[in-house]
């Protein structure tokens, strides 16, 4: 038996790595969601705008550090409001910056630029190396297939605050393959998301980046679904699969950290009176279903474009279902 | 490798965005920069770098299209054509003229000394060459 207290703890240095990232992720010339400018964040203002978002955001991550200790493995409520609850003191942070910092907001320049060079409209060999994770889960089932004799015939599935199990499921192909069958339907809908990326936003110097990170994204997820899917014969603590998530994520930021810092990572030119608090997009003008974040790394969607909804309508309908599969089968 | 060829819109601008696109492509066109038989991306394409309706931009090429500078018949993309000089350009002269004036009068109306109007001009008469 584990204690979940680490566990607790992982996850609150997992909140601390993205929330001590957070308004550094962000395009050059951006600061708390406001085109400010890209000298303003060096001046007083700026400066004391990050201060205060520190002192609220450390404030709420020692408090989930504490009460991780304190805490942590009494119940998964607890667990779960440790892990994030300093996440929503640090958005109501942020949020307080932006509004303070919405009068330093330089006047609109609404100039478009486009490359009339046509579009490579093929997808990058980068996606080539989007083959490889999908291997992984049907490795996984070989894997258990050989081994079937060691799994037991009632074998835990879910665990509960204080490391005992307390979900079990039964030898059956059904209920032994179905993580790694799940694993398979989530990367091959991330991996429609991507290309839906690629081919529906504009061309930048970010939008390059985008099939790096799907990748390594696919090579996480099957990494942490094919351990899960091998636990009835290997053992695979929860604390080894979050210490990857973290590890992951610190190297996301960092490679996100040099992309924004780049001489070129300036703000996709679109209409700043179409952002509502600096992050949510909207603008029915615009064929762009995804355009690039404003906060933090990455494309958000054009909410005012019926196809957006639609896309995303799609991917979230599929996770669902693939999650109703998942919840039948182990049942 | 010669620099990428751009267009620019203001959406704040007076003009219709449709129109930038014309003015600007033909701008390009008739400076040479864009070549007979290069290709200028799709419609769906330059309405999503620009982040204007396809139907904008599908107007402007359709424009440039009737004046002979396009061919839009391969599908989805646009073909720059070898085009003669129209027949008919030396009969508007006096409605180009008029159209010179009205831009003098418009750029002396928003500040610019006539010194650097004339500058402009010069400069446009000397790429004739």
């Amino acid at each position: 038996m584990i204690d979940l207290r680490w566990v607790v703890l992982l996850l609150v240095a997992l909140d601390a790595a993205i929330l001590i990232a957070l308004p550094h992720l962000a395009p050059r010339g951006i600061w708390f969601g406001v085109r400010t400018g890209d000298e303003f964040r060096r001046g007083a203002e700026g400066r004391a705008a990050l201060r205060r978002y520190r002192a609220a955001s450390g404030g709420a991550l020692a408090v989930a550090a504490g009460a991780a200790l304190a805490f942590g493995g009494r119940s998964e409520f607890a667990l779960l409001a440790v892990g994030l609850g300093p996440l929503p003191a640090a958005l109501a942070a942020y949020l307080a910056n932006y509004f303070r910092l919405k009068p330093h907001a330089l006047p609109a320049v609404d100039i478009r630029e486009a490359d009339l060079a046509p579009a490579a409209e093929r997808l990058p060999l980068w996606t080539l190396l989007a083959a490889p994770p999908f291997a992984l889960p049907a490795a996984a089932m070989l894997f258990l297939r050989e081994n079937w004799e060691r799994i037991p015939l009632r074998y835990p599935i879910h665990y509960g605050a204080d490391g005992r199990p307390n979900g079990w499921a039964h030898r059956t192909e059904r209920a032994v393959y179905a993580p790694l069958v799940f694993a398979e339907g989530l990367l091959l809908l991330i991996l429609l998301l991507a290309v839906a990326t690629l081919l529906f936003s504009r061309r930048s110097a970010r939008r390059s980046g985008i099939p790096q990170v799907f990748v390594a994204v696919l090579y996480l997820l099957a990494g942490l679904f094919s351990g899960i899917g091998i636990d009835p014969v290997v053992h695979v603590s929860p604390a080894i699969l979050l210490g990857a998530v973290l590890l992951f994520v610190v190297g996301l930021i960092v490679y996100a950290s040099r992309r924004l810092s780049a001489p070129d990572a300036v703000a996709e030119p679109t209409p700043d009176d179409r952002w509502t608090l600096g992050g949510i997009y909207s603008n029915p003008d615009d064929p762009a279903i995804f355009v690039q974040k404003r906060i933090g790394y990455g494309y958000t969607v054009n909410f005012a474009n019926p196809w957006s909804w639609a896309v995303m309508g799609g991917f979230f309908l599929g996770v669902a279902g693939l999650a109703a599969y998942l919840v039948w089968a182990l049942k | 490798m010669p620099p990428a060829l751009k267009l620019r819109i203001d959406p704040a601008s007076p003009l219709p965005a449709y129109r930038q696109i014309v003015d600007g492509l033909r701008v390009l066109l008739v400076e040479g920069a864009l070549r007979p038989g290069s290709e200028l991306p799709s419609v769906r394409r330059l309405a999503l770098e620009l982040g204007i309706h396809f139907n904008t931009v599908g107007e402007a090429y359709r424009q440039l299209a009737a004046e002979g500078w396009l061919d839009l018949r391969h599908g989805r993309t646009a073909r720059v054509l070898e085009r003669a000089a129209h027949a008919g350009g030396s009969a508007r002269g006096g409605e180009f003229r008029s159209r010179l004036r009205s831009l003098v009068a418009e750029m002396r109306a928003a500040g610019l000394k006539p010194q650097r109007i004339a500058d402009e001009l010069e400069s446009a008469r000397r790429q004739l060459e």
